[in-house]
């Protein structure tokens, strides 16, 4: 009875629910068409947007180009290229705020993005704020990319490199570059580049092996040899800085470089006592020589600090003087002299406390190298 | 080979049969269908909208549009709500509202029709008016064609209304919670109603629909903002109260110049839309973002994009173009324009407050953001509603605690200064009493369990005399007066009594009337009751009214007298005086 009550009640419903699935597939249809509509005509106003981005970008309008690429933003939000863009617009503009909350929204969708993570170290490392450049430098390195991975990672790591080696940190530079010379590729400048950091990074002999090969590959490169001196020069091996250097010159004689550091390796090599190749009566008569020229600063150096002056360093140089006179063998005569030279020098370099003078230079290369 | 397609036709005949036979099945796929279908509709809505805009407004198009468009868009949807799609003027939540308490739940067809072609037209001319009120119109209207059409019964019919408003306000705003939150909270005036179940399935149908046609997007994209410091509460009740008096201005400036549009000759009706438009046109030429609901710059403006000069003007003239928009009879509604006004009042309370203390002070963003739920809560006065879709809108919690304190600050403010509801003020304009939540029923039952017939209206050009000898053996202390346009109030014998003493030569009892509710603004005030209201409300009526009886009036009109309730018919339903007669009070309960 109560079934039948609500067939009575209902005799439409079949009807109905007809109609209603006829009028839901029209609704499809109508929607799905204007969807399709509107996502194309958005996407392509965001694409004319971007594009006047770029152009704005070229003319160094970053300003400008950041309204535009906000725009294309608001007509695809789903493209990521447009906040990227946005980003390094604003970058470019100095509104590094509105960049890194750009591009923090960027990485909230992709934290392992390469791209942003660059960007945003960027930002960062304009900030001075690179301890945290450095982590973002890092993830980029090893984040996603899609194109030319390799080439981007090795590109980002050499930048990390570099910003490392404006702050002088070389332990951290040195962790960045092992890695770099297995990544990076075999061409002429990357291993220039290459060398010239670990130059940097202190560690001279690695610079040194790089551009030796550079120069077996290429003898005519101006730059290989130039480097591999300095790279010699810097570990102390000044015959083979000579060498380098006179090679560069031979290519290209102009270099003022290469001829100021010609001459000052020349001038090392003339006064060095431990050089390769020289008898005993000229390597003694060499480090009497440097021992006089050590203590022949103290009393300029006296003169010149007078309120510093104490007698414990006066004392300090007449006994100097006096064990000269007093030594029992050549050999031992010369380290004695080179030594004491040594000694008196870091004396002076503490009651002085003047920077080193270019006539000073190869005097102190020498002392270095002898103490090593 | 013929065996599949006649199982599956059967089997789709047995399943219509059992949903015919359960009343919970059918409910709750009627919920799915509603919510579905809604959804497409208000997809179809929103994309509609978009395309006619697109071509109203193309890339690198000239400034004069900004002001032909709107003002020809106008035109041409005024002419279409007047000649064909009279019910679909305005925003469509105080005639939702109507069509289920008074109206037995029915939309008609066209009505959705109508309100769906008129508002795509107006708003993508660049009305400054909403989407979401319509939207909530056409989802009940689909609820209630869909119901009529399975041949449901009235209150089945109405159960489903509020199905199709929470699904379409959930797709046109792309908030599913606080969609059944509004539902529960503005339309069915109760967060308790059984419908919740329901509303949350239609609800959740219908923004799959969005989602799947729109993608996953929300309205606005918000920064991830937080409280800077403790001190900065105080901050954010400032801008209650700054949200709160401009509700209220928004508000009062809208039924004030509503009023006057109302008060203009009846054949000019179709042309009222045109003052919005032009206005907005106007404004929209040197001011572009002050046109159509503006949530691009309400974006910007979140992302902490903001002058401080330009949010003050742009909230100022977004007030005076919405509520110029509105009144003069536009389609569309005031949730979106709410949202920008908000937005705009908490950039500048932000701005400021920024400038000031820069340190314990967030970005004018985070204020715009508060500032959006301000203003909904003032305005809409639904504060549970404005919470959640804030929340929902930009997907960020943090905020919510400050958004809790401006939002109370801003409904108190309101609710002192205005003490109708926008929709209920609205609705009362167009001479529709829709009930409040503070006149649900409560204690022993409604109205209609003490009402009476009532005895014949005295006409209004009655002298007090006659009326006096009328009332002479009459049992009741009041006897309604009919003037031209329906019931014009009740006159107590007292009244007469004192008319007469008085000298009442040539007295009629309208004049009388007319003199009593001299201090009314408008006749509309006599003391009423619907035959919904509680029994102590009559109570508390006839106590502030000083009448022993009150008419029972129709919420869709005032005027039409359905029955009286008097002192001791209520008293006896207490059982006060004693059991209550069957044969008087509920006798004429149903005209």
């Amino acid at each position: 009875m109560k079934d039948r009550e609500a067939v009575l009640l209902r005799p439409s419903l079949g009807r109905t629910l007809f109609f209603v699935a006829i009028a839901a597939m029209s609704l499809v249809a109508i929607d799905s068409t204007l969807a399709k509509t509107e996502r194309l005509e958005t996407a392509a106003q965001a694409a004319r947007f971007y594009g006047e981005g770029q152009r704005l970008v070229r003319d160094g309008k970053y300003a400008a180009a950041a309204e535009s690429f906000r725009s294309a933003i608001a007509n695809a939000r789903d493209n990521t290229e447009y906040p990227l863009a946005l980003g390094r617009a604003l970058l470019g503009a100095g509104q590094l705020e509105d960049a890194g909350t750009a591009l923090a929204e960027l990485l909230k969708a992709d934290a392992m993005a390469g791209a942003p993570n660059l960007e945003m170290a960027r930002v960062l490392a304009k900030q001075g704020q690179l301890e945290e450049a450095a982590f973002y430098y890092h993830r980029a390195i090893y984040g996603q990319w899609g194109q030319d991975a390799n080439a981007n990672r090795v590109a980002t790591r050499f930048e990390l490199a570099d910003l490392l080696a404006k702050r002088n940190s070389k332990a951290d530079l040195l962790a960045e570059l092992l890695p770099l010379q297995d990544q990076a590729s075999i061409d002429a400048n990357t291993q220039k580049k290459l060398a010239g950091l670990y130059l940097t990074a202190g560690s001279p002999a690695r610079a040194a092996t790089i551009l030796r090969d550079l120069v077996r590959a290429q003898p005519q490169d101006v730059e290989a040899h130039s480097g591999l001196g300095d790279a010699e020069f810097a570990r102390a091996d000044y015959a083979a800085a000579q060498s380098a250097f006179v090679a560069a010159l031979r290519l290209s004689p102009n270099d003022t470089h290469v001829q100021s550091a010609l001459e000052l390796t020349d001038r090392v090599l003339i006064l060095d006592p431990m050089r390769r190749g020289l008898s005993g009566q000229e390597r003694y008569e060499r480090s009497v020589h440097v021992l006089e020229l050590v203590a022949a600063k103290i009393p300029q150096c006296i003169t010149a600090a007078q309120a510093t002056a104490d007698a414990d360093l006066i004392n300090a140089v007449n006994a100097a003087l006096k064990q000269r006179v007093a030594v029992p063998g050549q050999t031992d005569a010369v380290e004695a002299n080179v030594d004491l030279a040594n000694k008196l020098w870091q004396a002076e370099r503490t009651t002085c406390a003047s920077a080193v003078s270019p006539e000073d230079q190869p005097l102190q290369l020498v002392l270095a190298k002898a103490a090593q | 080979m013929t065996a599949t397609p006649r199982t599956l036709t059967s089997r789709l005949h047995s399943w219509i049969e059992e949903l015919r036979h359960s009343e919970n099945q059918l409910t709750l796929f009627l919920s799915l269908v509603v919510g579905v279908l809604v959804g497409l509709v208000t997809v179809a809505f929103i994309l509609l909208t978009g395309r006619l805009a697109a071509h109203m407004y193309p890339a690198g198009g000239a400034g004069w549009r900004r002001i032909l468009v709107p003002t020809l868009g106008s035109l041409f949807t005024g002419y279409l709500l007047v000649r064909y799609f009279p019910f679909a003027r305005g925003s469509g939540i105080p005639q939702t509202k109507f069509a289920l308490v008074v109206n037995d739940g029915n939309i008609k067809l066209r009505t959705i029709v109508g309100k769906l072609l008129c508002c795509s037209t107006s708003l993508a001319s660049g009305i400054a008016l909403g989407r979401e009120g319509p939207s909530v119109q056409v989802g009940a209207g689909v609820a209630s064609v869909i119901g009529r059409n399975a041949g449901l019964k009235v209150e089945q019919v109405k159960a489903l209304i509020p199905v199709g408003c929470s699904a379409a306000l959930a797709a046109a705003f792309n908030t599913p919670i606080a969609a059944v939150m509004f539902t529960l909270e503005e339309i069915m005036g109760d967060l308790h109603a059984t419908v919740l179940g329901t509303a949350v399935l239609s609800s959740a149908a219908s923004w799959m629909v969005l989602h799947f046609f729109l993608g996953d997007d929300p309205l606005f994209h918000v920064p991830a903002y937080r409280l800077v410091h403790p001190a900065e509460l105080a901050v954010y009740a400032v801008l209650g109260v700054v949200g709160g008096l401009g509700s209220v201005a928004f508000v009062k400036l809208l039924l004030g110049m509503r009023a006057r549009f109302l008060r203009l000759p009846a054949r000019t009706v179709w042309m009222h839309p045109v003052a919005g438009g032009l206005l907005v046109g106007l404004l929209g030429y040197f001011f572009p973002d002050v046109m159509g609901v503006g949530y691009q710059y309400v974006d910007r403006v979140l992302n902490g994009d903001a002058v401080l000069k330009m949010a003050v003007l742009l909230g100022a003239l977004k007030i005076v173009a919405t509520a110029t928009c509105y009144a003069s009879g536009n389609a569309g509604g005031i949730f979106g324009p709410s949202l920008f006004i908000g937005a705009m009042m908490g950039a500048a309370t932000g701005g400021v407050a920024h400038k000031l203390f820069p340190g314990v002070t967030a970005d004018p963003g985070a204020y715009a953001l508060v500032g959006m739920g301000t203003a909904f809560a003032g305005i809409i006065r639904t504060p549970f509603t404005s919470v959640i879709m804030i929340f929902e809108l930009t997907r960020d919690y943090t905020i919510i605690v400050p958004l809790m304190i401006s939002n109370a600050i801003a409904y108190f403010i309101s609710q002192k200064l205005q003490h109708a509801t926008i929709y209920q003020a609205l609705a009362a304009q167009d001479g529709l009493h829709l009930p409040t939540h503070s006149h649900a029923p409560s204690g022993p039952g409604n109205v209609t369990l003490a009402m009476r017939t009532s005895p014949p209206m005295l006409p209004a050009q009655m002298s007090v005399e006659a009326a006096m000898r009328q009332m002479k053996d009459s049992e009741l202390d009041a006897w309604p007066v009919a003037t031209d346009r329906g019931l014009g109030g009740m006159i107590r014998r007292a009244d007469l009594g004192k008319a007469i003493a008085a000298g009442s030569d040539g007295i009629t009892l309208g004049s009388l009337l007319d003199d009593l509710s001299a201090g009314n603004p408008t006749l509309d005030e006599f003391p009423h009751i619907h035959p919904d209201h509680s029994l102590h409300v009559a109570l508390e009526r006839m106590g502030t009214s000083g009448l022993d009886v009150l008419p029972v009036v129709s919420r869709a009109n005032v005027r039409q007298l359905m029955g009286i309730v008097a002192l001791d018919d209520v008293l006896r339903v207490y059982r006060v005086l004693g059991r209550p007669s069957r044969t008087e009070p509920g006798e004429g309960a149903l005209p």
